[in-house]
């Protein structure tokens, strides 16, 4: 075995692809030849050199834009993952009692509307299909209102998507309240269809 | 847990019912990849659009990957496939995945100059050498010495027979050793 088969299988020495028979034979070769020795301690060293590369990063937008591309995120505003947690979760609560207060307020002009609906054309079916008409109106100003909601979701991420979904859901029960109270009052013949809408 | 099971568990999600579980393997892999990549380029700007595509096609054929090899090499082989599509399309002729036919002709390299050795552990030489290479002998030497994957994991990524591969890193190391035995640049790091 010369040295320039030597260098060859200095490499397969270093992938550890030599049988230990050849293996043995080329470190015996090495005893004896100090230029295939420094041949191979530079193989090791540009090894270890290479193995020892640091790995830089990508920018910090780097994952959301991937994420993004596949529209499994939307782009955030680049907060830090608390300040967004924090204001995802006032903005819930803000929305949630905003909606309730909202849905309260149209419901009682509503049932204020119908009340003077009744009294002045004195007939409980007209003002039952009043009650029915203010009700509708209000839904679909609340409808206005949870769009608007909605809108805000992207602002802060996907921390504050259940945003919207949670304003929905306060909204649903406020009504369902509304609802049970007016039936006990004495203004329920007036709305008796309210339950029912 | 081993890292190939938390990478086949945030596969078997993203497949399933949780597309978001692929953030968990972007932010796993993400630096390694681009690393890569930039290497190749050497281009900051172009490293990260390519890093980017490769997490998407990944996430796009996410149902081909075959679970019985790992994450990560199968990732290796999109950023690969994409990297070089990237630099044939910029520019033409110059990225041949068939350098083998047409061999460069290596002298034998001399002996490094007194104190080269030392200097190569440095990474910013070892970088500067890198660069020297053409892309197909550089990637490889990441490939097995950066990245450490045998010649079997190497051949899979490049989609090359493992003797080709063999013959790929012998050059590569020849070349490299020529670049450190010019005088100036294994000297030339002392200083």
């Amino acid at each position: 075995m010369d040295c320039k088969d030597i260098r060859f299988r200095l490499q397969e020495l270093l992938d550890q692809t030599l049988s230990k028979q050849e293996s043995v034979r080329v470190e015996r070769h090495l005893q004896a030849c100090a230029s295939c020795l420094a041949h191979h301690r530079q193989l090791q060293a540009l090894s270890r050199a290479i193995a020892a590369l640091p790995d830089y990063s990508p920018s910090p937008a780097f994952t959301g834009g991937v994420l993004s591309a596949l529209g499994l995120e939307e782009a955030t505003c680049g907060l830090p993952q608390w300040a967004k947690w924090i204001i995802g979760s006032f903005c819930s609560l803000a929305s949630c009692g905003a909606a309730a207060a909202i849905l309260l307020a149209l419901s009682r002009l509503s049932l204020w509307q119908a009340a003077r609906g009744f009294e002045l054309l004195s007939d409980p079916s007209q003002a039952a299909v009043l009650a029915k008409f203010y009700f509708l109106r209000s839904a679909l100003m609340l409808g206005d209102c949870w769009q608007t909601l909605r809108a805000w979701g992207p602002i802060f991420g996907p921390e504050t998507a259940h945003l919207p979904l949670e304003s929905a859901a306060a909204a649903v029960l406020a009504g369902f309240f509304m609802a049970a109270v007016l039936r006990k009052t004495s203004l329920g013949a007036a709305t008796a269809g309210w339950g029912t809408i | 847990m081993t890292r190939h099971e938390e990478d086949l568990g945030a596969v078997r999600r993203c497949l399933e019912h949780e597309p978001a579980a692929f953030r968990e393997l972007v932010e796993r892999y993400k630096n390694q990849i681009f690393s890569f990549i930039l290497r190749l380029v050497a281009n900051p700007s172009d490293a990260e659009d390519l890093a980017q595509e490769t997490f998407i096609k990944a996430f796009k054929n996410l149902s081909s990957y075959d679970p019985g090899h790992a994450f990560i090499t199968w990732l290796f082989k999109i950023a690969h496939n994409t990297t070089i599509d990237f630099m044939r399309a910029k520019k033409p002729g110059t990225v041949s995945i068939h350098d083998e036919e047409n061999p460069v002709d290596l002298e034998e390299p001399g002996q490094p100059p007194e104190g080269a050795l030392a200097a190569v552990l440095q990474a910013a030489f070892i970088e500067k050498l890198l660069v020297a290479l053409p892309p197909l002998y550089k990637e490889i030497l990441i490939l097995r010495h950066k990245e450490g994957w045998d010649l079997k994991e190497i051949s899979r990524i490049l989609d090359i027979p493992e003797g080709t591969v063999k013959v790929r890193l012998f050059r590569a190391r020849g070349m490299l050793q020529q670049e450190l035995a010019v005088p100036g640049r294994g000297g030339g790091a002392r200083a």
